[in-house]
């Protein structure tokens, strides 16, 4: 085991305080020969000079002689110790011949060591002030350490009442150090705080080697945690000596407090949201059988008074689902369970779908709406399909319900080509009323609504949260100007993947597809009839002349694949008997080279497919997403059927 | 204008490209299996067997697809992947008596459309 030792400078500062000329050269003459430390000595020839001198320096060691003019015994040395209160002197007291004892003493009131002048020699100087620096050092880290700790130490003997206290423990206490020798004295100088060691030496000495938690009151008022703590031991003059620490835990004790009071309110907090939640969606289904019937109800014969009652409880129940729906989206974020579903999206399909459904809200309040996305803009973009469009209704569906003139535009457009990706910019401009400056940093914060002149719109203040979460998952941005009373634009950003089924840009009328008459052999594998119905119409519909065989489970799909040449698989994952990860592993597998080697399209309904290229590992060669779009499927076999 | 429709055939419209009959029949065999399949998962949670509602959910996502909006789905898809991986299977619980709610709604609106064809 290593021990980090302190540090020992090549060169220590020796200040000497010493009246006497001859011993003063004898001194310097001695650290000058000795080779176990390289030493700068000072030397003043009285106390008040040698203050004067700690006061400006810092020295290694102080070499003080007790018999000076201006000071003589001990009280040289408590005067000096007296007057540098805050700093720990390292100090080697000098004494005659005949003062042995006095030099006893002055180790007892805190001196590092004493030294007979007439004993003196290179060797003996050298050594005790090596050994004196290094024991200072070493008390210094103690010390500091114990400060850092809050630890205090403390001394007892029953016997003579004899007690010593550091001056942490005072500190700890909250008293002045009044370097009391006997418990008694403590008490009665340092008042009430003492009083502590009384009752803990009473049950001390029922239970030795006791450990115990205390709360004090410092002079002060101030409450205190402390844990004392000792040890019985025997001393070199066979008297029994209890020596321990006293410890502020006050610091510890308040962090647990608040730790388990976060931790209380954090677990309120869940179970009153999870109530929310609870309570949200149990009102959802009812909410939805409400909208389901109005719904049907207004397609009955019913006069106009009985039709605008319906319509007020379906827009009434819609508005109150939105609400729902706003609350479980906030609550699965808050639980962290919100997830991404990337796939291919025709990003001007969606805009056409997300126009036609604003639209006649658009034109009931006579606005006019121009939804446009830039020709640069590819076609087929990996995107999470559902969020964006969300994103797209809440932003829009907020300019049309703040907008009374003028316009809202959508427009989308690319904001910047990056190494892999590029970043899709949607921007939401409307002239509608403005978001006040001083409410623009406050409308992404939950259950904040924007207040004009007093009026607050309806709204739970969810909307805009959930926007701006669903952006932040995506990597995204969102940004907003606003101008009172001229009109508000959202930005917002997101990365996104062209796929490879992308069109040319600028010309996004222009099919990719291949047109003429086709002769492939396609295998359909899928065991659910509807999906092979819908195939098979596709394929008749866009591959005029192809031949499609089917199979609705693995086995079946070899078979097929050993008695015809197949020009391409279209596989269901998820089947009986033989799903379609074993089918496509037994067929590359096959030792005929053009089976092992036939194009494979996992079909699946399952998103995830998405997220990586494990689909290739797992030997396929792509795949499409169900319910496919046609021409998407089309697309892709053209890729590798005609590659 | 409200949109009076809890489903969405856009999809089917695509795939069917204005062939009557076929969509007829589509939404035959879609009327055919929702009827049956989704009242099949709400019998099976007394048995708590989410490996069999799995691969229903599974299968209904497709047909799903053709025929609604993300009203349906949505929940459809929680079913999926909350039985799959066994999570917050009260959810999914909720969400297959929604759709079973649902049902008698859905099947009249694509009965009333297959009829029409």
């Amino acid at each position: 085991m290593s021990i980090l030792m302190p540090h020992i400078p090549t060169l220590h500062k020796v200040l000497l305080i010493e009246d006497n000329a001859a011993d003063a050269r004898l001194v310097s003459y001695y650290l000058d020969q000795t080779t176990l430390i390289k030493t700068k000595l000072s030397h003043v020839s009285n106390l008040k000079a040698g203050a004067e001198l700690i006061e400006k320096e810092t020295f290694s060691v102080i070499l003080l002689d007790l018999s000076l003019h201006d000071s003589q015994g001990l009280a040289t040395l408590q005067k000096l110790r007296n007057l540098f209160p805050k700093q720990i002197l390292n100090i080697i007291v000098l004494t005659g011949n005949i003062d042995k004892s006095l030099g006893i003493d002055a180790i007892r009131l805190g001196a590092q060591d004493y030294l007979i002048k007439s004993n003196l020699d290179p060797d003996i100087l050298g050594k005790a002030i090596r050994f004196a620096i290094e024991r200072h050092q070493t008390y210094r880290y103690l010390n500091e350490t114990q400060r850092q700790a809050k630890i205090g130490s403390w001394r007892y003997r029953p016997s003579s009442d004899e007690f010593f206290a550091s001056d942490l423990v005072y500190e700890i206490l909250g008293c002045e150090n009044t370097n009391s020798e006997y418990l008694s004295d403590a008490i009665e100088k340092s008042g009430s705080s003492f009083l502590i060691f009384v009752h803990y030496l009473e049950e001390e000495k029922e239970y030795p080697s006791l450990h115990k938690d205390h709360i004090a009151r410092k002079p002060n008022g101030n409450v205190i945690h402390i844990i004392i703590k000792s040890e019985r031991t025997v001393s070199l003059d066979n008297q029994i000596q209890i020596n321990g620490t006293i410890q502020d835990i006050t610091h510890r004790v308040r962090m647990e407090e608040l730790s388990k009071e976060a931790e209380f309110n954090k677990k309120t907090l869940e179970v009153k949201e999870q109530f929310i939640a609870n309570v949200s969606h149990e009102m959802r289904t009812p909410m939805n059988a409400i909208l389901g019937l109005s719904r049907l109800l207004l397609n009955a014969d019913l006069n106009p008074e009985q039709l605008q009652y319906i319509k007020s409880i379906y827009e009434s129940s819609e508005m109150l689902l939105g609400i729902v729906n706003d609350i479980l989206e906030m609550t699965s974020h808050q639980k962290g369970t919100l997830q991404l579903y990337l796939e291919p999206v025709n990003i001007r399909q969606l805009i056409n779908y997300i126009e036609a459904l604003l639209m006649h809200k658009i034109n009931e309040k006579g606005l006019v709406g121009n939804f446009q996305v830039d020709n640069q803009v590819p076609t087929y973009l990996l995107l999470d399909k559902l969020r964006i469009q969300q994103i797209l209704l809440n932003l829009i569906g907020n300019s049309v319900k703040f907008t009374e003139n003028g316009s809202i535009s959508v427009y989308i457009t690319i904001s910047e080509i990056r190494a892999e990706d590029l970043l899709l910019s949607f921007k939401i401009t409307d002239t509608g009323i403005g978001i006040p400056t001083e409410q623009l940093d406050a409308i992404f914060i939950p259950y904040t609504t924007v207040r004009h002149e007093n009026k607050a719109y309806e709204s739970t203040g969810l909307g805009l949260t959930i926007v701006k979460t669903w952006i932040d998952q995506m990597n995204g941005s969102v940004e907003v100007e606003s101008v009172l009373g001229k009109g508000t634009s959202f930005e917002v950003k997101i990365p996104a993947r062209p796929t490879e089924l992308k069109v040319p840009a600028g010309d996004s009328n222009i099919s990719p597809l291949y047109s003429g008459n086709y002769d492939w052999t396609i295998l359909l594998v899928d065991d659910h009839h509807l999906n092979l119905l819908v195939a098979m119409k596709t394929l008749e519909k866009k591959c005029p002349g192809a031949k499609v065989i089917t199979a609705i489970n693995g086995e079946k799909a070899l078979e097929e694949l050993e008695s015809h040449h197949i020009d391409i698989v279209l596989m269901d994952l998820q089947m009986p008997i033989m799903d379609g990860y074993e089918t496509t592993k037994i067929i590359r597998q096959s030792n005929n080279p053009i089976i092992a080697n036939v194009p494979i399209l996992a079909m699946t309904a399952n998103a995830y497919i998405t997220k990586d290229n494990s689909f290739t590992e797992k030997g396929f060669t792509d795949y499409v997403l169900k319910p496919f779009d046609p021409d998407l499927l089309l697309l892709k076999m053209n890729k590798y059927l005609r590659s | 204008m409200i949109s009076t429709q809890l489903i969405d055939v856009s999809l089917l419209e695509e795939v069917s490209a204005g062939d009557n009959s076929f969509k007829k029949m589509m939404l035959e065999m879609i009327i055919n299996e929702l009827s049956t399949e989704v009242p099949k998962m709400e019998m099976l949670i007394d048995t708590a067997d989410w490996d069999t509602i799995h691969n229903l959910s599974h299968k209904l996502k497709t047909t799903l697809g053709y025929i609604c909006g993300e009203e349906i789905c949505g929940p459809n898809r929680q079913i999926e992947t909350a039985s799959k991986y066994q999570t917050e299977l009260d959810m999914a619980t909720q969400n297959i008596k929604f759709l079973n709610e649902q049902l008698p709604v859905l099947l009249v609106e694509l009965e009333n459309l297959a009829a029409s064809l």
